[in-house]
């Protein structure tokens, strides 16, 4: 669906300083179809910037993004068919209607003009701002506007939404309402392109996710898989019913363990390899007379993972 | 092409601006003010009253039409750059020729709202001051075709007016040309080299008062006063041409030149703005040239420079189209430069095979061929035996052409190099330094013309642009001394390779350097 080859953007460096500020630094990625793909980063990674070039609103310094097979640089109009494009910001014409703002949308779409009074009011009905029909924008509150710039988006059907820090700024409630309605748009079909530096919005509705920093790309894939690469395997907890079977030393004979930290009764382990391995380990666990009274996953959270990864930057 | 009345933006425009309320507000204040002016007029002057009310209320709607929906124009663009909504146009399928004609047409829609509601006073007016119907629609075409060419300048200003100051620069912009357009308005001094009527929308009242359709050939002036003719009459290329339908062509064509950059641009990066592409820059220098030449003066003196009537001299014509083209090639060379980012895409396309030298002299390739284009026009029309007094030695103009040419090259290539200068507005930078340049040179050559020498060497090298303008005295100092002459040419030669060379050098800097390699890429999802 998206497709980053070599995408590289360079801007100088502020206050004319010398070197270059490198946003987006040779990037190759491929989003596939139906994935809630999460780009994070922290502030000035290249996220945004990464985010405008696959909307064809920054032109790249270099290498070329394609979306739905078309070149975004050269068929803008055509690429921009399949976007639908949120921005960081909160932008609308204040003094318009909320119904006036999208039916202005819908035209400028150049959508069926047969289609367009059904759609406008079903997409103010879905993103639940049917009672502010005819109220104006300069009225609402900043997580209506944000689900005002929802409706713009996916107005026009497209199979792509690329949404930058769509949850920032709003109160739980909205940003509850929000992320279950992103969801559903992705199980009606659409693929989502999300920036955030959240990371919990993240794991909780990304199905895919890569991790930016100063323009480079240091971890992509699915989420589960850029964790578990990340650590190298999957941290998992043992847990004796008593002490005495020298829990440490076991496992730090065992082939694949690695950073064994462990008391009396319980010990937390990298344990390099799948479920197999992991069903293999415990039976033997088992075997060698240990009292095993639970086994259970240990991972880091994505946050932790984050702060390993980059060097430090704050979210 | 969507059609203006289904133009989403146009319409976009029209909702937010036209609400039942404000229009009754607007309304209201027409209708009162329309009342009393008549109403005083009438008390005034009770048997011509109507000519001067017509007169008012043309003057308003002119300038409700002019100023209100040519500020409204300049800050389309660069006010919802300001509010970040600007990007939400860019990525709908609107083309940018679109996006342009709705804010076109519809960002100064309170205006025409206004100037419909002064309708019924003008009539009134046209009726009591007897004035044939068609007369006043005439005007008003003429008004209106105006005002969309002016709004179509002031929404180009708005393209190019920055985020921040697009709104101060756009206004300053849009009052500059108002001047312009209510000074040609208000005087012939168009005439006193072109064969062409005033250019302002006064020219709309003056015909509703006073026009004809009589097309009558200008004939030679009589007694050192001016030619005798219609005031209506035009004549281009020696064809005698209405004013009406010359100036409503030359309204829509100067529409169509501010929309070709809007079209080219409106959706661009705007990072990477190209106003006019090099070939579109050279075509509009022969536009305006084919202009100059078409409707210049050639049976009477210019400017009233010559003290005797006659046959006019090609020096004084030869000094106004150098004057003029060195101007033009200036702005389009202006156009042309490239910005920073521009240049950084096109050493990353390049690579490692770098530049070649057109590159470096960039834009020079296009200065040299406009120069040409401008030329040819000009030795087609001007160069054959009994159109002017020959008082001009052909080497002459060759070299001061080339000199000046050259000099004009090496401030442009100064300027590129500085436009690559790591700071917030390095051309602007650039400009000033070459302007610190000019006054010091010029204050420099003015204590120098006391020794004859000095004054020509200096001139030669520094700030040889006198040259253009100059008479037979600088003729003939050439001819005596072509010496110093030929080396500022040699020196600005110099000049302009020593700069193509220093942005060769910026732009080898921006080529891509060994960057660290990603440490991981992928496919999401796999």
């Amino acid at each position: 669906m998206i497709h980053l080859e070599h995408l590289t953007k360079e801007y100088d460096m502020p206050g004319g300083k010398a070197g270059k500020l490198v946003a987006a630094n040779a990037i190759d990625l491929t989003v596939p179809r139906g994935e809630i793909f999460g780009l994070i980063g922290p502030n000035g990674a290249g996220k945004t910037t990464t985010l405008k070039m696959i909307c064809g609103l920054l032109a790249p310094t270099a290498g070329r993004v394609t979306v739905h097979g078309v070149d975004v640089e050269r068929h803008p109009e055509q690429a921009q068919r399949h976007l639908g494009y949120l921005a960081d910001f909160f932008s609308v014409y204040d003094d318009l209607t909320v119904w006036e703002y999208v039916d202005y949308f819908a035209h400028a779409y150049k959508m069926a003009e047969a289609v367009i009074p059904g759609r406008v009011d079903d997409v103010i009905r879905i993103v639940g701002l049917e009672a502010k029909r005819d109220s104006f924008i300069s009225g609402l509150s900043r997580g209506m506007k944000q689900r005002l710039g929802i409706a713009r988006a996916i107005l026009h059907s497209p199979p792509i939404l690329v949404l930058d820090e769509p949850t920032s700024g709003l109160d739980p409630k909205a940003r509850h309402e929000l992320k279950q309605l992103l969801v559903e748009l992705n199980r009606a079909g659409a693929t989502l392109f999300i920036t955030t530096h959240i990371l919990s919005d993240v794991e909780e509705i990304c199905t895919s996710v890569a991790i930016l920093e100063k323009g480079v790309l240091l971890r992509c894939g699915p989420l589960a898989a850029v964790m578990q690469e990340a650590r190298g395997g999957r941290r998992l907890r043992v847990r004796l019913a008593a002490p005495g079977f020298g829990l440490a030393e076991w496992l730090a004979a065992q082939p694949g363990v690695t950073e064994v930290m462990a008391d009396a009764t319980s010990a937390v382990f990298l344990l390099a390899g799948d479920d197999a391995r992991t069903a293999e380990l415990v039976g033997r666990l088992v075997v060698a007379g240990a009292p095993v009274c639970g086994v259970e996953d240990a991972s880091e959270n994505l946050e932790a993972l984050y702060s390993r990864l980059s060097s430090g930057e704050t979210m | 092409m969507i059609p203006l009345w289904k133009n989403p933006e146009f319409i976009r425009n029209c909702r937010a601006q036209l609400r039942p309320r404000r229009l009754a507000l607007v309304a209201s204040i027409v209708a009162a003010l329309s009342l009393v002016v008549g109403y005083a007029l009438s008390q005034a002057n009770s048997t011509g009253w109507g000519r001067a009310y017509l007169v008012a209320v043309l003057y308003a709607q002119i300038l409700t039409l002019f100023l209100g929906g040519g500020v409204a124009c300049s800050r389309a663009i660069s006010q919802e750059r300001e509010q970040n909504t600007f990007d939400y146009q860019r990525v709908t399928q609107l083309t940018s020729l679109e996006i342009a004609l709705g804010k076109l047409f519809g960002a100064p829609a309170i205006s025409y709202f206004a100037t419909f509601c002064m309708f019924p006073a003008a009539l009134v007016g046209d009726v009591a001051a007897n004035i044939p119907i068609g007369r006043l629609l005439t005007a008003y075409l003429l008004i209106f075709t105006g005002a969309i060419a002016f709004h179509s300048v002031a929404l180009f200003v708005s393209l190019c007016t920055s985020k921040s100051a697009g709104g101060i620069t756009g206004v300053w912009g849009v009052g500059l040309v108002v001047v312009f357009f209510l000074v040609s308005s208000a005087s012939e001094a168009s005439r006193m080299f072109l064969e062409l009527g005033s250019l302002g929308p006064g020219a709309a009242v003056e015909f509703a008062l006073h026009g004809s359709w009589d097309v009558e050939a200008p004939t030679a002036p009589i007694m050192g006063h001016a030619y005798a003719g219609s005031a209506w009459t035009d004549v281009f290329f020696g064809i005698p041409l209405h004013h009406v339908p010359v100036l409503l062509v030359l309204y829509l064509i100067l529409t169509a030149w501010c929309l070709l950059p809007l079209a080219r641009n409106l959706k661009r990066d705007p990072a990477l703005l190209e106003l006019f592409s090099p070939a579109q820059s050279v075509g509009l220098l022969a536009y305006i040239n084919l202009i100059l030449v078409g409707f210049y003066v050639t049976d009477r003196p210019a400017f009233g420079l010559q003290r005797e009537y006659g046959a006019p001299l090609l020096s004084v014509t030869f000094g106004f189209f150098l004057v003029a083209n060195m101007t033009l090639l200036c702005v389009l060379g202006l156009v042309l430069l490239r910005n920073r980012e521009q240049s950084r895409r096109l050493a990353h396309r390049r690579g490692a095979s770098g530049f070649d030298w057109r590159e470096a002299a960039w834009p020079a390739m296009y200065i040299l061929a406009g120069a040409a284009c401008a030329a040819a026009l000009f030795l087609a029309r001007f160069a054959r035996p009994g159109v002017f007094k020959n008082d001009l030695d052909a080497g002459f103009a060759v070299f001061v052409s080339v000199l000046l040419l050259a000099t004009l090259l090496r401030d442009l290539c100064f300027l590129q190099w500085m436009n690559m200068r790591r700071s917030r507005r390095p051309l602007m930078q650039g400009i000033i330094l070459l302007w610190v340049f000019y006054f010091c040179g010029g204050i420099l050559l003015a204590m120098a013309r006391f020794s004859k020498p000095v004054h020509t060497a200096f001139m030669a090298i520094v700030s040889p642009w006198g040259l253009a303008i100059s008479g037979a005295e600088e003729q003939q100092r050439w001819s005596l001394f072509p010496g110093p002459w030929y080396v500022g040419l040699a020196i600005q030669i110099a000049l302009v390779t020593f700069f193509a060379a220093q942005y060769y050098k910026s732009m080898a800097e921006l080529r891509p350097a060994a960057l660290p390699a990603p440490a991981s890429a992928g496919t999401a999802g796999d």
